[in-house]
């Protein structure tokens, strides 16, 4: 059993700004002793506030570490650029962020346990159009990279909170270096953290999905597939894929 | 022609930058009371869980 009492300094590390949220180093969520048990957490997952547009950090940190019945929600929470998109640390213990829902991605978390296994990150944004700053999507992508590194969790268990709830939650979704509109393509943003840490991208049905961001021209020609076919192109992507949220999603 | 540009998914391969903006500022932690003064009384949050087991 044990919380992640070093946060601040894997962050600071990483060259992020940080704000340390007085107590954070004794809460987590109820269970466990407020602790993570034995080779957790081995997840990052990622979430959007759905906070009004331009909340301010206090107003939003205030929420999950003080008003919220379930508190705390977060572990992290990552400011908009007008609070010099930095990290608040509100928790190192587990956290209620993420609720009901499964991770076909890896067997060994049970449904419904997500909350027991991960690192929760909630951004700053209202979900539905407003812009992540620059500097905030630069925070979240060291932010993730440094918690993989230092905890020892795969980039392929860095997941959203779309994954482990579709049809529920969207989040995180909006305007930004990963997504025009919407939920965020989350093989695209695994990427960057891969980039970002160094390490190859996952070697997933997720990477297949990653290849197809030519709209799957590469992967049809791989498998033998001629893209200019209309028949043969439509029945790649029915028999391959689904659509949500815009997204077209690969299914395995 | 089958468009397939519905497909949102894009990668990004670009350099990592971390700027001068990133330098910690603060290293005095923030107080529950200084949070609670701080924040708007009205604020709203909807990424709302329950505390499932």
């Amino acid at each position: 059993m044990s919380r992640l009492t070093d946060l601040a300094d894997v962050l600071r590390a990483a060259g992020v700004p940080v704000v340390e949220v007085e107590g954070w180093q004794t809460r987590g969520r109820g269970g466990d002793g407020g602790q993570y048990q034995a080779g957790r957490p081995n997840h990052v997952m990622v979430h959007h506030t759905a906070g009004a547009q331009g909340a301010s950090a206090a107003s939003e940190v205030n929420y999950m570490v003080n008003v919220s019945d379930v508190a705390p929600v977060t572990n992290l929470y990552i400011a908009r650029d007008k609070d010099d998109a930095a990290v608040w640390i509100c928790a190192a213990g587990p956290t209620n962020t993420n609720g009901k829902g499964s991770a076909p991605w890896d067997p060994a978390t049970k449904n419904d346990d997500m909350n027991r296994m991960a690192i929760g990150i909630e951004i700053g944004n209202n979900g539905v159009g407003e812009p992540y700053g620059a500097k905030q999507q630069e925070t979240l992508i060291a932010a993730c990279a440094a918690l993989c590194e230092a905890y020892s969790i795969p980039v392929d268990h860095v997941r959203s909170h779309a994954e482990y709830a579709p049809g529920r939650k969207i989040d995180p979704a909006g305007p930004s270096q990963w997504a025009a509109s919407g939920t965020w393509p989350m093989e695209a943003f695994r990427a960057t953290i891969a980039d970002a840490t160094g390490s190859p991208a996952p070697e997933t049905p997720d990477r297949i999905k990653a290849e197809a961001g030519d709209g799957g021209w590469s992967l049809m020609r791989k498998l033998g597939i001629d893209p200019t076919d209309d028949k043969a192109a439509r029945d790649f992507y029915d028999k391959n894929f689904v659509v949500y949220q815009e997204v077209w999603i690969y299914r395995p | 022609m089958f468009r397939l540009s519905q497909n949102g998914v894009r990668l990004s391969s670009k350099s990592l930058h971390y700027p001068e903006i990133m330098r910690d500022k603060r290293t005095e932690p923030v107080s529950l009371e200084e949070l609670a003064a701080e924040a708007d009384d009205a604020y709203v949050f909807t990424d709302e869980e329950d505390e499932n087991e």
